[in-house]
């Protein structure tokens, strides 16, 4: 197996033994080949854009300015602004919308000397969790084009897992990069709610949510997060904090069996089997641990994601936006763009949003959740103050296309392991545990808030354990 | 017709005009004077992905104004979301504070004093609530009409800028009474620098009315203070006609029609109002108390506590109040004051004369610059009192000049001459006049003083001396 | 509508306050997908009676707004064209609602 991480090409481009032009130009060229099939973009940069973009950097870089990532290629996921590009978040109803400003993260990589390729494919946005529900075509999953990369952000994963990028951001409502992650072999963190400036992200359920970086090994998503991370006036939900030093060598993982428990088998051994492996060193790891909260934690985050998304979504009735419906009314036009535009999905969850809201139902719903939220929050905190929680990512293997989008119970289910991290606010790692099949299968970490070094350190001693980063399927 | 009791209570919505920035983005608040949707960001237009993000402006200033009258201020403030579709609302939901889901507003109870100048004392009425919140953009409808329009025109230059909405208890005795109340916050709220209530648009008052065992009626957009006594007056009147043929009044809402001066009822809605409130999660809870300080590190000066100043000073109460009225006056009166200025004389030049002057010849009395600086007041107040010039010489002769120049008096100053010699000589010219005079006929001495004035070419004259001696001089023949 | 199903009471509502539409067979789908999302979503209503403060923003944080935010003032134009443009005012159907 060929093995390219982040790190290895910055190596590479900065000792001179790899042309930022032939690097870049041919990341175009696999994209060219294999997105035809796979469909990991909805948009991508020109060349003569790439090689404007690489003078700029070879520019900045003789002057001396001191760059994180220069010459790196970066894909993104296509809800989160960009003004040179159009920002879509894989609905219609956005169709044709280059935002008039950049998200404060694409400020931040495009100062650090990335270079941004494209913007990736991901359900409508942001709701699901197999890349099924886009406007602009399903993804595949590049292990297994007959199967999903996972969701939302499965156009990164897929565009990481293929080839045509170094690194990727997605967002993380209730595992949207780390289920994706866990299908394509792929590593996605998802920060502590806060570290990550939001300002630029097109919302699905804000408090859930964070931009959240993804790459092909721990150390690539290391790099990208210091890229990314930090305090943003313009966003009031910013924290102004700095993570957590860490430079123990020692772990203590907790394994409680509600989180690992329900998986398929093949997920269950595999995963048993790393944890086997990794023990001792350093590393104690404690089984049996109880977190009976699980059972309402899916009810509570579609509760509050579904309110909020339903809050956000009202304001696309097409009068500020380039894709609209002629009406006779305002009325008639706000319906005609919203019903013609809105896949069944979104239209689904902003009925249940409504719903939750809606007087009569709120304080059985959207308040009854809120309420969940503080208990499984302080749970997740007391239990991550001991120790490092370890699990399955999800449940099931890959799914075939089509396999669950036909029974929301079904999908809904595929994110129980990963919204727990969303509704607690914690950061939480999903990394390559191993193959079933020659399909990838992932592993989850969850740790306290701001203990995203630790969390990193643990991830990276398992892969250089494993050997299993830097992979690219099909290769 | 029959006298029934009657409640009014009070919604009145006043634009943070002077804030600065817009509530959630640095868009200017002062939208007027920009050309159609020129004034706008991501933010102020809803864009996905832009944040809306409390300014410090806004907020200290709506503190300022809940803490000037008397309110509990709660620890926190916290921002919900209000939804309806509405082609001048962005996002198609309002930013605001309600309380019932989980909103805390800026003040929870407080108390309105406001100052009675037909009366000469002071009335209260307590304040239910005061909530921030975000003014949605101007709609202009293609044919004026808002029901018949086939297009909406929308400028979002206003949308964003402040609002502070404060809610009375329906306990107003009279309409004037609610119209002196609302002149008394926009005052107080002026003083604070929150708000130029004299801006077109700048308030809007929505008033509900009860009558005795009727329902409760609210009249909505009411544009200014003499609209909402006149729409009070009017919507009493129609209350009390339908009691008094024994009809029954519903709850309803109506709308003022300020052109033909008469309340006509909404369109009914057909469905319950629903809007889906609930805490914006974009926003975390602000902590009150170091904004609050922040905002008094400046002291403000209410229209009450300037009162007393004023009264301090012996001045009347009905001239006192005057003074309060128009914030330059008051301003300039504390000052010239302070720096040795007779307060007597400073108070009937600026509440009386001066400000007569400035109305006549069209003069905007609040602006600052429009008002002669202090030490000029000085000087004329101690010419006065140094008895150089008597007040009506002053009053005649050198205010009228001062409007055009209120920078430097001296060159104003007119040369002092006898009067005695102009005297006879008018007399002996205007025999007619003087005839008249003996006659009996009033009108002839003020034609006489006036033609002395005219002979005098703005010299100092003091016209009530020359009455006097022209009196004499008549009595003497 | 000739739709069989239990809900469609609710569902008209929402479907009024939401501003969207459906086809015949979507609602159909959409009724039984409701029923099924309500199946789960009851599981947190059992927590509606617990007093517990509810948790909005996850860590319960206090904000203290900042002074400057940085952000600067868009062209209108750019999102949509002209002809949706008169006098500089954005054009919007109306006929009172
Ligand atoms: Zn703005």
């Amino acid at each position: 197996m060929k093995k390219e991480t982040a790190f290895s090409i910055l190596e590479g481009l900065k000792n001179g033994s790899i042309d930022f032009e032939d690097y870049a130009l041919k990341r175009l060229e696999i994209i060219q080949k294999k997105d035809p099939i796979i469909n990991a973009y909805i948009s991508l940069e020109s060349e003569e854009f790439i090689r404007d973009r690489i003078k700029e950097i070879k520019d900045d870089l003789a002057s001396g300015k001191k760059m994180k990532i220069p010459g790196l290629i970066v894909s993104i996921k296509d809800n989160i602004s960009t003004n040179f590009l159009p920002t879509t978040a894989a609905s219609k109803i956005l169709e044709n919308y280059v935002p008039p400003y950049n998200a404060t993260v694409v400020e931040k990589i495009l100062n650090e000397g990335g270079i941004i390729i494209g913007k990736t494919n991901l359900d409508e946005f942001a709701m699901g969790s197999t890349t099924e529900f886009s406007a602009y075509g399903v993804t595949k999953n590049p292990w297994d084009i007959t199967r999903v990369p996972g969701g939302s952000s499965g156009g990164s994963a897929a565009s990481l897992s293929y080839g045509s990028a170094d690194l990727s951001l997605g967002s993380d409502t209730g595992g949207s990069v780390r289920l994706p992650a866990s299908y394509t072999a792929t590593v996605g963190l998802k920060p502590t709610y806060g570290t990550i400036s939001r300002y630029g992200l097109i919302p699905y359920a804000n408090s859930l949510e964070q931009i959240s970086p993804m790459a092909r090994s721990v150390k690539d998503v290391s790099l990208l997060l210091d890229v990314i991370k930090g305090y943003d006036p313009r966003d009031a939900t910013s924290l102004n904090y700095e993570y957590k030093e860490f430079d123990e060598k020692k772990f203590k993982i907790c394994v409680p069996d509600e989180f690992i428990e329900g998986s398929e088998n093949p997920i269950k051994s595999t995963i048993y089997n790393l944890l086997e492996k990794i023990e001792g060193e350093g590393i104690i790891i404690e089984y049996g641990a109880k977190f009976d909260k699980l059972n309402y934690a899916l009810s509570t985050y579609y509760t509050i994601a579904f309110a909020e998304a339903a809050s956000n979504l009202s304001r696309y009735d097409g009068k500020l936006y380039p894709n609209y419906n002629e009406g006779h009314s305002y009325r008639e036009m706000s319906e005609n763009t919203r019903r013609n535009n809105f896949g069944f999905e979104v239209k689904k969850r902003i009925l249940m949003g409504i719903f939750a809201l809606s007087e009569g139902f709120i304080n059985d719903y959207y308040i009854a959740a809120t309420k969940g939220r503080r208990l499984i929050r302080d749970e997740i905190l007391k239990i991550t103050k001991d120790c490092i929680i370890a699990g399955s990512v999800s449940p099931v293997l890959p799914p075939k296309i089509g396999e669950r989008i036909n029974d929301p119970l079904k999908l809904y289910a595929m994110d129980i392991y990963t919204v727990v991290a969303n509704l607690a606010g914690v950061p939480a790692l999903a990394m390559p545990a191993g193959f079933y099949n020659n399909l990838p299968i992932g592993i989850q970490f969850m740790a306290g808030p701001f203990e995203e070094k630790k969390l990193l350190a643990l991830g990276s001693f398992i892969e250089d354990k494993t050997g299993l980063y830097g992979i690219i399927a099909g290769d | 017709m029959i006298r029934l009791k009657y409640k009014i209570g009070l919604e009145i919505h006043t634009q943070l005009t002077e804030s600065k920035t817009k509530l959630f983005c640095d868009c200017d608040s002062d939208y007027r004077k920009y050309e159609p949707n020129t004034n706008v960001c991501p933010i102020c237009l809803g864009l996905p992905g832009a944040l809306p993000v409390p300014r410090r402006n806004p907020l200290k200033l709506a503190l300022a104004v809940a803490d000037s009258f008397n309110c509990e201020i709660p620890d926190y403030m916290v921002f919900t979301r209000k939804h309806y579709f509405y082609p001048d609302l962005p996002k198609n939901y309002q930013i605001t504070q309600y309380e019932k889901a989980g909103g805390i507003p800026v003040c929870l109870k407080g108390i309105l004093r406001f100052f009675d100048p037909d009366k000469l004392l002071w009335k209260s009425v307590t304040l239910r609530r005061m909530n921030i919140e975000e003014d949605p953009g101007k709609t202009e409808y293609s044919e004026g009409n808002i029901l018949l329009s086939e297009f909406a025109y929308l400028d979002y230059n206003r949308s964003g800028v402040p609002l502070l909405e404060i809610v009375t208890e329906p306990e107003i005795e009279t309409p004037k009474d609610a119209r002196k109340a609302v002149e008394y916050l926009l005052l107080t709220m002026e003083y604070i620098g929150a708000i130029n209530p004299r801006l077109e648009g700048s308030f809007r008052v929505d008033a509900n009315v009860s009558v005795e065992g009727g329902e409760r009626v609210e009249v909505k957009n009411i544009g200014s203070t003499l609209d909402l006594e006149k729409a009070l007056k009017y919507e009493i009147f129609r209350q009390t006609k339908i009691v008094e043929e024994g009809g029954k009044i519903k709850r309803e809402t109506r709308h003022w029609d300020s052109i033909r001066g008469v309340t006509k009822p909404l369109r009914s809605k057909e469905t319950e109002e629903e809007y889906l409130y609930f805490p914006d999660p974009d926003i975390p809870a602000i902590e009150t108390k170091p904004l609050l300080m922040e905002a008094k590190s400046k002291e403000f000066l209410t229209p009450d506590k300037i009162m007393d100043k004023i009264l301090m000073y012996g001045v009347s109460q009905k001239i006192a109040w005057s003074l309060v009225t128009v914030k330059p006056s008051a301003e300039l009166f504390l000052e010239s004051v302070r720096i040795g200025a007779n307060p007597k004389i400073i108070a009937r030049i600026l509440a009386v004369d001066y400000k007569g002057l400035m109305k006549k010849s069209g003069k905007n009395i609040h602006d600052k610059n429009n008002w002669p600086k202090k030490e000029v007041l000085k000087e004329l107040s101690s010419l006065i009192t140094n008895k150089v010039y008597t007040y009506d010489e002053i009053k005649y002769n050198i205010l009228p000049k001062l409007l055009e120049n209120n920078e430097n008096i001296s060159s104003l100053l007119p040369e002092r001459i006898e009067p005695s010699n102009l005297i006879i000589a008018v007399l002996n010219e205007e025999k007619k006049a003087v005839q008249d005079l003996i006659s009996g006929k009033k009108e002839a001495l003020d034609y006489l003083v006036g033609q002395v004035l005219k002979k005098a070419k703005g010299k100092a004259l003091d016209p009530k001396l020359v009455r006097k001696i022209i009196e004499i001089n008549i009595k003497k023949t | 509508m000739n739709v069989n199903c239990n809900d469609m009471e609710l569902i008209n509502k929402l479907i009024e306050l939401s501003r969207l539409n459906f086809s015949e067979e979507e609602i159909e789908r959409l009724c039984q997908d409701i029923n099924k999302i309500r199946v789960l979503l009851n599981q947190v209503s059992t927590l509606s009676k617990l007093n517990i403060k509810p948790l909005y923003n996850v860590w319960d944080n206090i904000l203290i707004p900042p002074v400057k935010i940085g952000i600067e003032k868009i062209d209108i134009y750019d999102l949509i064209s002209n002809d949706r443009i008169y006098q500089k005012k954005v054009k919007i159907p109306w006929r009172g609602e």
